[in-house]
């Protein structure tokens, strides 16, 4: 409850128990005016009005709370998106990292990487808040799978790796996180 | 093989002469991929040496990617080098090879080009 508040309801308080005693003294026969009735009035009067303080901050807390929540949510959200952001803009680093590697005859440090990159995008699908065309995406997410194995054959001595189509593709992936990234920015 | 494999691959050599889908060169050499909205398709070529700068062995592969980008072997056949007969992956192959390259094309085009700078005056 806020400071003003709080003032606020005191001095209610002493203005309603002034009233109150006024009230007792001008309008109560003299025959009544006694301790017992006195005591029970302002007993009465102090649980009606403790009463209605409890309710009240009963309100208040339920306020804080839903605010609380809400704060709670607006930054873990926040937190989520500067996550993703930071990931987009390290898997984008590693996709150019994989190029080098590819171009450098690394083959397995290549795949290593690409595995890193083949889970990204699986996860990318799950952040919320990003719009992007899914059967586009789904299609590149399919041709890292075809990289993925053709690294392998290249590893294995079992087929050729065509360096450029696969540099290429991987621009694909890299241009595609980076729009992701934008937009993410931009929000 | 099966033969709604048999099929599909049939169906796929049809729509690539028919000019109806294009593949592409895919990242390993004598590889093309074909991206449909249901899957993906991969065509591959390899050679295995049998006897030391002689003999080959020519396999071809056909592999299909599903949305859950789960690889899926279609068909596989190996043709000795010396041996004369055509399969269905063979026939797939040039087909997506041609697609990719548009040799038939191109040579038909530079063909009407040349026969028409050949017309007497």
């Amino acid at each position: 409850m806020k400071k003003h508040i709080k003032i606020f309801l005191g001095l209610l308080f002493i203005i309603i128990f002034g009233l109150i005693i006024g009230l007792y003294g001008k309008y109560t026969p003299d025959y009544q005016k006694n301790i017992f009735n006195l005591s029970t009035l302002i007993g009465g009067y102090i649980s009606a009005y403790g009463l209605f303080v409890a309710i009240l901050q009963i309100f208040a807390l339920q306020a804080i709370t839903q605010s609380t929540q809400t704060a709670v949510k607006e930054t873990k959200e926040k937190v989520e998106q500067i996550l993703s952001i930071s990931d987009l803009a390290k898997i984008v680093a590693n996709i150019r990292f994989i190029e080098e590697c590819i171009n450098s005859d690394k083959y397995e440090l290549a795949k290593l990487r690409l595995c890193d990159v083949k889970d990204f995008m699986t996860r990318v699908e799950f952040i919320k808040r990003i719009e992007f065309d899914r059967e586009e995406f789904g299609r590149l997410k399919k041709r890292v799978e075809i990289g993925l194995s053709n690294l392998d054959k290249q590893i294995n001595n079992k087929g050729k790796l065509d360096k450029i189509i696969f540099c290429q593709d991987m621009e694909e992936v890299a241009t595609i996180l980076s729009t992701l990234e934008n937009q993410l920015k931009s929000k | 093989m099966e033969t709604r494999y048999a099929d599909l691959i049939k169906k796929l050599t049809k729509l690539t002469i028919d000019g109806n889908v294009e593949w592409e060169k895919s990242s390993t050499e004598w590889q093309y991929r074909l991206e449909l909205k249901s899957a993906t398709f991969v065509i591959d070529k390899m050679q295995t040496q049998i006897v030391e700068g002689i003999l080959y062995n020519t396999s071809y592969e056909l592999i299909m990617y599903n949305n859950r980008n789960i690889e899926i072997s279609i068909a596989k056949e190996t043709i000795a080098t010396n041996s004369n007969e055509n399969s269905i992956l063979y026939e797939l192959y040039c087909a997506a090879e041609n697609s990719y390259l548009k040799e038939t094309e191109t040579i038909k085009k530079v063909m009407d080009e040349l026969n028409e700078l050949d017309l007497p005056i």
